[in-house]
């Protein structure tokens, strides 16, 4: 126990861990799909699945940085991405679907964000419950019959660069914020010790509201993708988005918990590394239920590794 | 008992009884005026009523084992979805009836919540992140079982006491009077209470959190069981579920726990969650009379909670507020006699 505890607190532990983590696993499913699973079809999927969730995940890093768990993402992104499509509908208009989409996506991580610093409401709480409301509002929106926005729009939007230009784009924006402004010092000293933060001046109310619209920004460009990949819109889309989210956020080597421990660029191996193990355990001929298992014990054994353990049992009052 | 002891209790016990009875007044009048009918109107209502707020009142009661102290546990629902399909499968493999079922079932959801609990101590991982892989865990084991058939009770003869409206009250008093027992009058109680007030310092005066805090889990294992039974035989099966799709057990009904420890502060935590889950049911048989849409129920229900949260966690600045008005009237009326 004292030598893991050893490895777990070593300065680079947690620099090399998910690269190794997802080369082992690439090499587990190379060799055990006898070569199969690099074939250039097996390889875009993996990219087309895991650009939505690092999307999601790149902003929602923001949020955890500062020591909150926002898990009402999979409703914001199915929320958003009706409204888009119902907008396209109505407009046959690409650049307004997107940017409805994205639109949506601000105001809601907005009220989120207002929710839990104006009026004071725990962020996961507030989360639960606004999931629920989102949930119901795009469920009695798509209604009966599925939402379906044409197959050739979104099939000229998957084969364009439009995709892999706002994702790097947003990617490096992202990237430059979190590691070579004052904000992203700021935000990971509030999720490192938020009493401590206020004290030294740090407006803390300001970061949290802004780190929410950054991840506005990521999830709607997320929902964007959804639209495009999916096409039909139905009551389960995006969700176990949250929960991806959350996974990719862990196995890409960074602390849910936020503080220094954080970095958002762990949102992409983690969810490169998610897709790989889903497709790789599927193509052994893993099931699906067992798949979800092996993700199960994995997440919690990453979560372990990567946090600290107090004397006391570490609780969140939410009410 | 003096005057205003005694003014005390009347008052409590109005607030107390006040909600669901108001909830029911208001809902009453709407459907009335909108429907023509009541919300009761005969006894197939009496049982819905009956059996719906058995399985939400055991929810809330589980859920309110850990959520007072902080301890968001998300694999509650599948804890109840995994004691219900091997508790349920083997009673009925054994030719044992509903009470077996019942009995099997609370054996593997206090295991159930056992183990999430040693996990818990053990491993120090925040509740709700510990409850979410548990709950993938919890998830997959029920699916993999019995041939990815969960539990069929519909037609089932032998599980007809589950149906019993007596019965369902005979448990629903039960689970209220151990809960009472153990919640308010036995040292687990006075013992959890210390730790929802202050952890460390429970820990500093001798208590034992960690085992307080298994038995908690334990505890709420046994109650999402006796949940599950009760809406299984109530919706005819119950069917496994995959990617954590079982956490709507917890998010669909942290509203009762809300409510119920808002109307806590005019008797006790199971009585407040008595009245709590009471109003909710005739809140939803009302809604439900009116027509409404899922959906529709749904966010009413929610934009209600959210209200209710909104007010719980500004309350101290609400009644600041009002304070200061009213020392600003009382400043004004002051002054205005001075001029006079």
């Amino acid at each position: 126990m004292k030598q893991l505890t050893k490895i777990k607190e070593n300065r680079y532990f947690l620099e090399v861990f998910p690269f190794a983590i997802l080369f082992l696993l690439l090499l587990v499913f190379g060799l055990g799909t006898g070569g199969r699973f690099f074939a250039k079809a097996n390889i875009t999927g993996i990219f087309n699945q895991a650009l939505i969730t690092a999307t999601a995940t790149i902003g929602i890093a923001f949020i955890y940085t500062t020591g909150n768990l926002d898990i009402s993402i999979g409703a914001v992104i199915a929320l958003a991405a009706t409204v888009g499509g119902k907008i396209y509908l109505a407009t046959e208009n690409v650049v307004i679907m997107i940017l409805v989409t994205l639109l949506i996506c601000l105001a809601l991580m907005a009220w989120n964000s207002t929710l839990s610093v104006s009026l004071h409401i725990k962020t996961t709480t507030a989360a639960i419950v606004m999931m629920q409301i989102y949930k119901a509002i795009q469920e009695s929106l798509v209604g009966a019959v599925d939402l379906a926005v044409p197959f050739a729009i979104c099939s000229a939007l998957e084969k364009s660069s439009f995709r892999i230009i706002t994702l790097l784009m947003y990617m490096v924006l992202a990237i430059v914020i979190y590691n070579f402004t004052p904000f992203g010092r700021a935000i990971r000293f509030i999720g490192g010790n938020e009493n401590c933060a206020t004290q030294s001046g740090l407006r803390k109310s300001t970061y949290i509201r802004l780190s929410f619209l950054i991840a506005g920004v990521g999830v709607g460009l997320s929902a964007v993708y959804t639209i495009i990949r999916v096409g039909t819109i139905t009551t389960s889309t995006a969700g176990s988005m949250g929960m991806d989210v959350m996974l990719a956020t862990v196995l890409g080597g960074m602390s849910i918990f936020g503080g220094d421990r954080s970095k958002c660029y762990a949102g992409v191996l983690g969810a490169i590394t998610v897709v790989v193990l889903n497709k790789g355990l599927l193509m052994m001929g893993v099931d699906n239920s067992l798949v979800q298992g092996i993700r199960g014990i994995l997440f919690l054994l990453l979560v372990y590794l990567n946090s600290e353990r107090p004397d006391v049992l570490p609780t969140r009052k939410q009410f | 008992m003096n005057k205003s002891a005694l003014r005390l209790n009347i008052k409590n016990a109005i607030c107390s009884f006040g909600v669901p009875v108001g909830i029911y007044l208001i809902m009453e009048i709407i459907s009335r005026a909108v429907t023509g009918a009541g919300v009761i109107n005969n006894m197939a209502d009496m049982k819905n009523l009956a059996r719906t707020f058995a399985s939400l009142f055991c929810i809330a009661l589980a859920l309110s084992c850990n959520l007072p102290a902080g301890r968001m546990d998300f694999s509650l629902g599948s804890q109840m979805i995994l004691a219900v399909i091997f508790g349920g499968n083997i009673a009925l493999s054994l030719g044992i009836g509903g009470i077996g079922v019942l009995f099997f079932s609370i054996i593997f959801g206090v295991i159930a919540g056992f183990i999430v609990g040693v996990a818990f101590v053990k491993t120090r991982i925040i509740p709700m992140i510990l409850g979410m892989g548990m709950a993938l865990i919890y998830e997959c084991i029920s699916f993999s079982a019995f041939g990815s058939k969960g539990l069929q009770t519909f037609g089932n003869n032998k599980l007809a006491i589950l149906s019993d409206v007596s019965f369902i009250c005979f448990v629903v008093l039960l689970v209220t009077l151990v809960m009472g027992y153990l919640f308010l009058m036995s040292p687990f109680g006075y013992n959890r209470k210390a730790i929802q007030g202050n952890q460390r310092i429970a820990m500093n005066s001798g208590i034992n959190i960690f085992s307080n805090c298994v038995i908690c889990y334990t505890i709420a294992g046994g109650l999402v069981a006796i949940a599950g039974v009760f809406d299984t035989v109530f919706k005819g099966n119950l069917a496994p579920v995959l990617g954590m799709a079982s956490r709507a057990t917890v998010m669909g009904n942290m509203f009762a726990v809300m409510l119920g420890m808002t109307l806590a502060r005019f008797s006790n935590s199971v009585v407040g969650i008595l009245m709590a889950v009471l109003s909710i049911k005739i809140l939803t048989l009302g809604l439900s009379k009116l027509a409404l849409d899922n959906s529709i129920q749904t966010i009413i229900i929610y934009f209600l909670f959210l209200i209710l949260m909104i007010y719980r966690m500004n309350e101290s600045e609400i009644k600041a507020w009002k304070k200061k008005k009213l020392r600003i009237a009382e400043a004004k009326r002051i002054r205005a006699k001075m001029a006079e």
